[in-house]
């Protein structure tokens, strides 16, 4: 294999990844804010790397706002850049102990709440005040879903991604 | 290994606790009714700037969109983000070309029609906006 190429079974463990990020969040989306994204998201950025997994946020990125957004820069770009964010954090904390990365989890959830209100601030022109008022309720709710899920399934699901890493991937070589 | 679990278990509960509380408040927050009755100003302006205004009373316990359904004909969705001003009377919008801003004494709200407050004297503007 040439350095820079995937292989056919990472590239399929990828899209399989992308896909479970996508499909979850399409299913929850009727209840605002209440996700697995950001324990799938620092699972990725643990387990597969920062490349990797900023490549499987892109395609959920563009995905979600083609979807649902129709492209909007103003949706779009606020959301690349908190997962972004996420995905630094992710990986910067993936090999300290569960309650430092829950405690992430939190701060991801908080710095991608306040990506969009930075954005709808300098392009829209908002009261900031209120709009960070309305929007404290929603931050609660997805930090809330954030400690659940990284605390109970983070681990469990970081044993997942690396045994079918080890089984599959590396098995190719 | 007990111990953690239950520890777990234990902030998970006072999580959910606190997200179930944040639904109750947000519920209770999306709906604001009076608290006395009074009189607002209601205000139709069209893209070409035609403008219909009416006084109206209101009693306690009444929302805006209480006293639009009332006396206006109002073209509306009901969506999980809250109540959809579609059209109200001559100004019929897409959503996509053109929308109904609402501003209140002057001011843009930034809030949806169901979180608008009724206050006494106030004026609410309703302009059909270019997208």
């Amino acid at each position: 294999m040439r350095k820079g190429r995937f292989k056919t079974s990472e590239l399929t463990l990828l899209a399989m990844l992308t896909a479970i990020l996508f499909v979850q969040e399409t299913l929850l989306s009727s209840i605002p804010n209440i996700q697995f994204s950001v324990l799938l998201i620092m699972v990725y950025a643990a387990t597969l790397g920062i490349p990797k997994a900023m490549l499987v946020m892109t395609v959920h990125v563009l995905l979600d706002n083609i979807i649902w957004g129709s492209l909007n820069p103003l949706t779009a770009c606020p959301m690349w850049l908190g997962w972004f964010i996420l995905i630094l954090i992710g990986f910067a904390l993936r090999k300290t102990p569960l309650p430092a990365i829950v405690a992430g989890s939190v701060l991801g959830s908080i710095i991608y709440c306040l990506c969009f209100a930075l954005f709808n601030y300098l392009f829209m022109d908002i009261n900031i005040i209120a709009y960070l008022t309305a929007d404290i309720i929603f931050e609660i709710l997805m930090c809330c879903s954030s400690v659940v899920t990284v605390m109970f399934l983070y681990r469990p699901a970081e044993k997942l991604i690396n045994m079918y890493y080890s089984k599959y991937v590396n098995k190719e070589e | 290994m007990r111990k953690q679990l239950i520890i777990k278990i234990a902030i998970a509960a006072l999580v959910v606790a606190i997200a179930v509380a944040s639904i109750i408040i947000y519920k209770k927050t999306q709906n604001p009714v009076a608290d006395v009755g009074g009189g607002v100003t209601v205000e139709l302006v069209s893209l070409d700037g035609e403008t219909q205004s009416k006084q109206l009373d209101f009693e306690e316990g009444d929302t805006l969109v209480d006293i639009l359904l009332d006396n206006y004909e109002v073209n509306y969705e009901e969506t999980e983000y809250g109540f959809l001003l579609l059209g109200i009377d001559g100004i019929q919008t897409d959503f996509t070309s053109t929308y109904i801003a609402v501003y209140i004494n002057g001011e843009y709200s930034n809030y949806g029609l169901s979180s608008i407050l009724l206050e006494e004297g106030s004026l609410y503007s309703f302009r059909e906006t270019k997208v």
